[in-house]
């Protein structure tokens, strides 16, 4: 209070009444002649403020001002230059021109003085810079990084960092002065080189692995720590189990003990996320993180209930440990704690438990959010679905909280747990229904109340006393809006068709519902009433246990409207297949447990997004869906008839290279098409008529001439950073085939081009790029295929074209291996979960379905015995009902 | 690699410094996320509603970790992805309010920060390139920011009689105690 005291007239209140155009009549200051710093340093802040307030500057405007700005590098004031650097890099994103201030940045960053700004001015003049400017201050900032000031040194690190995403080339040159600075005394100076390491090498495993033992120990930042935590995960995430991963996890491992809770908090969050974590490999992190649990500090108590309530949704076992400090954080004062608690006791605690948990959180449901409560919701769903016993007091529980005030989301949640339990459990139906009622008696959401009445309508005749809800039901008909109306008048009318003895009395009722002022309503009514009128109707009606594959059914009506020609006829739902309604709610079921675990996770993560389902939902989309669509819009592919399978994508180069290119194969009745996605990483060229030439560079089979190439479908431009598609097409008979290895290489023209204008030269020459070797093997022709009951499926086929090998698999270090590779090979679909594997195991059958090309279906049994001297013995049986795709398949293990 | 990377260094997706009214005082943002001026303006209204009864320090709120202070009549937000280490962000956070102590003399608060709004913006700046931490040390932030214009106002008349007392009394302490 006591500074400034005279200003506070002027000063205190001089954002009250700020403006944008004043402001900007007063940077006109700048110009004036001698500069008054302080008058100068104020407009400054102003402008600031102005841009810390989302105001807009047009372009002009920012650029006339940039110019002015430029002026005050006239003063020698230390303070104002510090604002003037602040302001540049403000104003350089809407400015134009805004290299022009190059020269001066240049002279400061160069002058002998040791000044304080050296730093800023470093920043200011990277963040102006473009990429095609960055060559020339090259040698300015090799030596900033190397400063043995820290600040000056950071600086230049921190802007190499931002400026790699546009120029990585010349960045990558730096990589001395980075390692050098590495080793600088400043902590934060230590963490951005490591940073900016492994930025530059990250594609190189490794070098990435190098770097990590070098530098677990020796560094004094914590920061770099956490990040070296983070590059251990990655590579033990993309690495298979070998000696490499070991090590590392030692080095994580030996994090755990470090003094630092930042880095032991990094360390155990690393091992809980790590994929395939064994319970012995998890027990030290989860009891590092159990400290955390009952440590004064609110930010460790979060950190270590965040993470574990992560980790119990895929090990809930490993932190049953844990269980009685995370029910003390029930009571924690701060919310978020509280919720995870909460929630990870939920997953993890036995039947025993849940009694005294779900008193606990009645008393909190009230005094949390609504995301927060959608997720308690969830957690008691699937606690319910897991103890069947318990769901008596968990429907009491979700039917209380269904009374209390709540936004749509929230009170959907608790509906939506509601039908899960009634589906999964029956006998918990009428309690449910009775609840249920209740709440449409008073439910603002028209949509819930709709989805109720359908409910009791196909659910409700069921139980012993069906009479009850046609009261409510009736009701809803008298009270509601139009929609509501409509499904309450079919809901009536089921209980009619499925419960005789009532049908004369609610006939009387849906007379009445003629009368209604809704067509809806009353289409609906007299549609019900005819029905009810004939007894084989209802019988047909009720017997109907099928209905169409609504998902088919949407996508053929999107076409249908779509199509000018197919609309001049009726539309042919005879073509809409048909499936039992037992198939539509399994499939339900299948993606309602699929997205379950992708939204118990998103949940408490994306209430930004409002529907976590719609990304799932678009995610399930068939990659081979998609292929099959896009290639289906180039005539001469669409000509080659059904996609039969496609494969995954296969890399042809490595990342980070001039040209980046991947291929997919498809497999057609009759052809094979590579689909070549190709990306340009060079922004100063411009690649045309781009083209792939095929060669075969080995096979093992003398009809190999059968497999004839056909055409090639080139790119005519290929952009900067805009990724095209090649397509070479192959023809193949029938029944024929081949493995084959293919040569592959990328034929061009090259061209200059200007990044910035994107300006293309005229001249241009022609060019090639090798790719790796592409392998087609038996399992692209092979697409997957889903069944559920394997011994059925197994015995149906029979033993008659029955084939058996067996082979020794050298090179399979473990069964795992043995597993991946096989599937691999056979590009067939493991069923029954027979991929998993237990970590000491030493033998185990896979089981393996698929369908070979020409839609023959196959099946196949794999046994595997692993001893650590000779590696993995494999007995491959291979059944289908065509001798010769059995004995294709079981030659397909080399 | 971009914002969302752990392995990259941006860490900080924003900075916001709000009133005892939720009303903004500065915010810098680093992503993409909250292009406009409404969606900031709405994401502060809603993070201050769930912020300003208690003071927990951090909550998730829509998917990012906010790690937040209540400090007289402003309150500090610092906002990243949930992938980021807390204990990191925290860390950062504590030594951003003890450059801010050092820099406005204990005196954390609105209307303190409004009369010193270069010296606030530089600290940041000093602190936080494009979402990157540039420092989390608190003496070494602070002494980055040099003080106002050079005829300001920041001299030693300007102190109480009672304030340059404490000081003195600390600094003869400090000289006894050696």
């Amino acid at each position: 209070m006591m500074m400034q005291k005279k200003d506070e007239d002027t000063d205190g209140d001089m954002f009250q009444r700020i403006d944008k155009s004043t402001v900007l009549q007063e940077a006109r200051a700048f110009n004036e002649y001698p500069i008054n710093p302080k008058k100068c340093q104020q407009i400054l802040t102003k402008i600031l403020y102005l841009l810390a307030h989302s105001e807009v500057f047009a372009t002009a405007e920012a650029t006339e001002t940039f110019f002015s700005i430029t002026k005050l590098f006239q003063s020698k004031d230390i303070p104002l230059r510090q604002m003037v650097y602040l302001t540049i890099k403000e104003l350089s994103t809407i400015a134009e021109d805004v290299i022009m201030v190059t020269s001066s940045l240049v002279k400061d960053i160069n002058s002998t003085s040791e000044t304080i700004y050296r730093a800023n001015a470093i920043r200011a003049l990277c963040k102006i810079t473009d990429s095609s400017m960055l060559q020339s201050i090259e040698r300015f900032l090799k030596q900033a990084i190397v400063d043995k000031n820290p600040s000056v040194a950071s600086a230049a690190l921190v802007s190499s960092h931002h400026l790699f995403n546009k120029n990585k080339e010349v960045v990558k040159r730096w990589i001395n002065e980075v390692q050098e600075a590495a080793n600088s005394r400043g902590l934060a100076t230590q963490y951005h080189a490591v940073g900016l390491m492994y930025l530059i090498k990250q594609h190189d495993r490794m070098a990435v692995i190098k770097m990590i033992q070098n530098y677990s120990s020796g560094l004094r930042s914590p920061y770099a720590y956490c990040m070296l935590v983070r590059y251990i995960a990655k590579i033990l995430d993309e690495e298979d189990i070998d000696g490499n991963a070991r090590g590392l996890y030692e080095i994580l491992e030996g994090f755990l003990r470090h003094k630092n809770d930042m880095i032991v908090y990094e360390a155990a969050r690393a091992i809980c996320n790590m994929k395939n974590v064994t319970s012995k490999e998890l027990y030290p992190a989860v009891s590092a993180l159990q400290l955390m649990l009952v440590n004064p500090k609110v930010s460790l108590r979060f950190a270590a209930i965040r993470t574990l309530n992560k980790l119990s949704l895929t090990h809930p076992q490993a932190i049953v440990s844990c269980n009685l400090d995370i029910e003390n954080l029930i009571t924690d004062s701060n919310r978020s704690i509280a919720t995870f608690a909460i929630t990870t006791l939920l997953k993890t605690g036995n039947e025993a438990s849940v009694d005294r948990l779900m008193k606990q959180i009645s008393g909190f449901m009230s005094e949390i959010a609504d995301e927060f409560k959608i997720i308690v919701v969830d957690a008691i769903r699937a606690l319910c679905l897991k103890f069947p016993q318990k769901q008596t007091m968990m429907l009491n529980f979700l039917a209380s909280i269904l009374r209390d005030e709540g936004g749509y989301e929230y009170k959907k949640a608790i509906v939506d747990a509601i039908f899960d339990i009634v589906q999964s459990i029956p006998e918990s139906r009428e309690f449910a229904f009775s609840y249920l009622c209740e709440f449409i008696e008073d439910c603002e959401f028209t949509k819930l109340s709709v989805r109720i009445l359908h409910l009791l309508g196909a659910e409700g005749p069921e139980v012993s006393q069906p009479s009850q809800y046609i009261r409510y039901i009736y009701n809803r008909i008298i009270l509601e809006n139009s929609t509501i109306r409509a499904a309450a008048t079919s809901a009536l009318a089921k209980f009619a068709i499925k419960i005789p003895e009532l049908r004369e009395r609610i006939k009387v009722l849906l007379t009445r519902c003629l009368e209604d002022v809704d067509d809806e309503v009353r289409d609906r009514a007299s549609l019900y009433l005819r029905i009810l009128d004939d007894e084989e109707l209802c019988k047909k009606y009720i017997v109907n246990e099928n209905t169409y594959s609504l998902n088919y059914l949407e996508s053929s009506l999107q076409e249908y409207l779509e199509d000018e020609a197919l609309r001049k006829t009726a539309f042919d739902i005879s073509k809409v297949p048909i499936i039992t309604k037992a198939q539509e709610k399994s499939e339900q079921l299948r993606i309602k447990t699929k997205t379950a675990g992708i939204l118990a996770s998103s949940a408490m993560n994306s209430a930004r997004e409002p529907s976590p389902k719609k990304s799932a939902m678009a995610e399930s989309i068939d990659p081979q869906q998609q292929y099959a669509m896009e290639m289906e819009a180039i005539p001469q592919l669409a000509a080659l008839g059904k996609l039969f399978t496609s494969s995954t994508l296969t890399p042809l180069t490595e990342l980070e290279t001039e040209y980046v290119v991947g291929c997919v194969k498809h497999i057609f009745q009759e052809a094979i098409v590579f689909q070549f996605n190709v990306r340009n990483t060079l922004n100063d060229s411009v690649l045309e008529n781009v083209s792939i030439v095929m060669d075969i560079a080995s096979q093992d089979d003398e009809n190999i001439d059968l497999l004839q190439p056909l055409y090639c479908i080139p790119c005519n431009q290929l952009l900067y950073d805009q990724p095209e598609k090649i397509y070479v097409v192959y023809k193949r008979p029938q029944q024929y085939t081949p493995s084959v290895t293919f040569s592959c290489l990328l034929k061009f023209i090259v061209k200059d081009c200007d990044p910035t204008t994107g300006e293309i030269d005229s001249e241009g020459f022609e060019d090639e790029y090798q790719l790796e070797d592409l392998e087609l093997s038996i399992g692209d022709y092979v697409a997957p295929a889903f069944i559920i009951n394997f011994q059925k499926a197994w015995d149906e086929i029979g033993d008659a074209n029955e084939v058996v090998e067996t082979y020794m698999l050298t090179a399979a270090t473990s069964l795992k291996k043995a597993i991946s590779s096989v599937i691999d090979m056979l590009g067939m679909t493991p069923c029954e979960n027979s991929d998993i594997v237990e970590d000491r195991a030493n033998t185990h059958a896979l089981l393996l379905t698929g369908t070979f090309v020409g839609g023959i279906p196959c099946i196949a049994r794999a046994r595997m015995i692993y001893e650590s001297s000779t590696g993995v013995t494999l007995e491959l049986t291979v059944r289908s009902p065509v001798r010769a795709v059995c004995e294709i398949l079981s030659n397909a293990i080399n | 690699m971009d914002h969302h990377s752990p392995l990259s260094l941006y860490s900080v997706d924003a900075l916001i410094i709000l009133d005892s009214d939720g009303k903004r005082i500065l915010a810098k943002y680093f992503t993409q996320e909250y292009k406009g001026a409404r969606e900031q303006n709405e994401f502060e209204k809603q993070l201050f509603k769930q912020t300003k009864k208690l003071n927990n320090e951090l909550i998730m709120y829509e998917g990012k970790l906010v790690i937040y202070q209540n400090i007289v009549d402003v309150f500090i937000y610092v906002i990243a992805n949930q992938y980021q280490n807390e204990l990191m962000l925290c860390n950062f956070m504590n030594s951003f309010i003890d450059a801010l102590n050092i820099l406005l003399k204990n005196q954390v608060e609105k209307r303190i920060i409004m009369d010193n709004m270069d010296v606030v913006f530089l600290a940041i700046d000093e602190c936080l390139d494009e979402g990157i931490i540039l420092d989390n040390d608190a003496t070494q932030i602070s002494n980055r920011v040099s003080k106002k214009a050079n005829n300001g106002d920041m001299n030693i008349s300007e102190q109480s009689f009672t304030q340059a007392f404490f000081n003195a009394r600390d600094q003869i302490a400090r000289s006894l105690l050696k």
